[in-house]
């Protein structure tokens, strides 16, 4: 057996998928190859490694299993009525089958149309009120924007390490995306505008998933969304859910959220 | 007519009770996998909302299918095998879905875990999420789930030797996504894997 044979089938050897006589020269091989063995050692690391972050993300299929359980029951309700032979009473099938269908249509209506996204709304918000200048009540003096922010639940040194350099606050006011209501604040160097999207960190993520008891509340995440024209950054540290939003290009927004990710960890660091 | 609807009333007591001793079956065999098939489903998808649609959906498929289904056979291989359809169906058909390109969390953005044990692991599953679906599902099948190759191949339905070299690939892409020092141009097959992410991307 030689390196490169064992690298090949080492997936085997690990889920202990190999004949006895290869595995035992799979063993051979270690005990002699130096490199081999670190190989393994290392990948099975990575292995344990990998296992527990997943797995350290816990998540709750209640709402699946109270689905499944939901659907099933309204099939059953309608499957009985479909095998029945002709001749029998019809009309009561008839409305407890469309009663049932009604039941899935609303259901499924439901199920399929899934919730505006967060990310959808912020991005047609941004697209209409800062590209498109629709007007709006906006707050410009500063310190009616410390207030509005601080009657929000953020802090206002916030908004001011949000702006990188060459950039000022323009102006803010309150909105609701996705239901639930954010600050929104234009930040201007004089050619171009961005947007942030601010709210306190609660027991949901942006994506909607809750982390409600979990270790992913204390967790940070970073990551860019494109939709359309619009560039999405986003940034959720345990204290603040951030989402910059940019005509500009994928890279601005990526570089906008990175800039605002160290500011949020630097301003709740110093406080 | 009165006399049709008692006549009927046996059978159709006896159906029901049928079907509901398949449910609490069903219910028993099959629902406690909800909460992998949910985990994976989110890895897979990277979209939480999208994952509990993919795992409902497979969960119904299954309970539809559970007449053909012979005790005996794997359940857990079973359920994930529908799941993977069903993601893979799920992408054919929606193409217009905004895509989230998670960022490999930066060292340069200084963000971290407190606690500093998980550190390191929340990293690899963070790694995890900007492979390519196919390295993505192999990882999660293999490593996490503690699916052996031949279910593996059965589940995704392609040949073991396939599944191998997938492995061994995903496996260098995701060790090189954790360290930055090891350089992805060394892994010609890893960067074929990200061009097709950057074509879904776009």
């Amino acid at each position: 057996v030689n390196c490169s044979e064992i690298a090949e089938s080492a997936p085997l050897y690990r889920s202990g998928e190999l004949d006895p006589a290869r595995a035992a020269a799979f063993a051979r091989h270690l005990a002699t190859c130096s490199e081999c063995a670190g190989e393994m050692r290392r990948q099975a690391q990575l292995d344990d490694l990998l296992r527990s972050g997943i797995l350290a993300d816990r998540v709750n299929s209640a709402a699946v299993d109270r689905g499944v359980r939901e659907r099933i029951r309204l099939e059953l309700e309608a499957a009985p009525h479909v095998a029945r032979a002709s001749g029998r009473p019809r009309w009561r099938v008839a409305a407890i089958a469309s009663l049932a269908a009604s039941l899935l249509i609303v259901v499924g209506g439901r199920h399929l149309s899934r919730p505006r996204s967060v990310y959808a709304d912020a991005a047609a918000d941004h697209r209409s009120e800062v590209v498109n200048e629709h007007w709006r009540p906006w707050f410009t003096d500063p310190s009616a924007i410390a207030s509005l922010s601080e009657a929000n639940g953020v802090a206002p040194r916030f908004i001011l390490a949000l702006a990188p350099p060459g950039y000022h606050l323009a102006r803010a006011k309150r909105c609701a995306l996705d239901g639930r209501p954010f600050l929104h604040l234009v930040y201007s160097n004089g050619a171009q505008e961005f947007s942030a999207y601010l709210r306190p960190r609660d027991s949901r993520t942006l994506a909607g998933l809750s982390t409600a008891g979990s270790s992913a509340q204390s967790d940070s995440l970073a990551y860019t969304v494109d939709f359309g024209a619009e560039h999405l950054g986003c940034v959720e540290t345990p204290g603040m859910t951030a989402m910059i939003v940019t005509d500009e290009s994928s890279d601005a927004a990526s570089k906008l959220a990175r800039f605002a990710g160290a500011a949020l960890a630097s301003s709740t660091a110093n406080f | 007519m009165v006399g049709q609807a008692v006549g009927l009333f046996p059978h159709f007591m006896k159906r029901i009770h049928e079907a509901q001793k398949r449910q609490d079956n069903f219910e028993f065999v099959a629902l406690p996998h909800s909460s992998s098939l949910l985990r994976v489903a989110r890895r897979l998808s990277l979209d939480p909302v999208l994952a509990e649609d993919l795992v409902q959906e497979t969960l119904l498929l299954a309970w539809r299918g559970f007449d053909g289904f012979r005790t005996g056979t794997n359940m857990r291989a079973w359920l994930f095998r529908i799941l993977f359809n069903v993601f893979h169906g799920h992408g054919r058909r929606q193409q217009s879905r905004p895509v989230l390109v998670p960022m490999p969390v930066g060292l340069e953005l200084e963000l971290r875990a407190p606690d500093g044990a998980l550190i390191d692991a929340m990293a690899v599953a963070r790694a995890l999420d900007t492979l390519s679906e196919e390295h993505r599902g192999v990882l999660l099948l293999a490593v996490v789930e503690g699916f052996t190759c031949r279910e593996v191949a059965a589940i995704l339905s392609v040949p073991i030797g396939t599944v191998m070299s997938r492995l061994n690939r995903a496996r260098q892409a995701l060790r090189s996504a954790v360290e930055p020092n090891c350089r992805q141009d060394d892994l010609p097959a890893v960067r074929s894997g990200e061009r097709r992410m950057e074509k879904q991307a776009s």
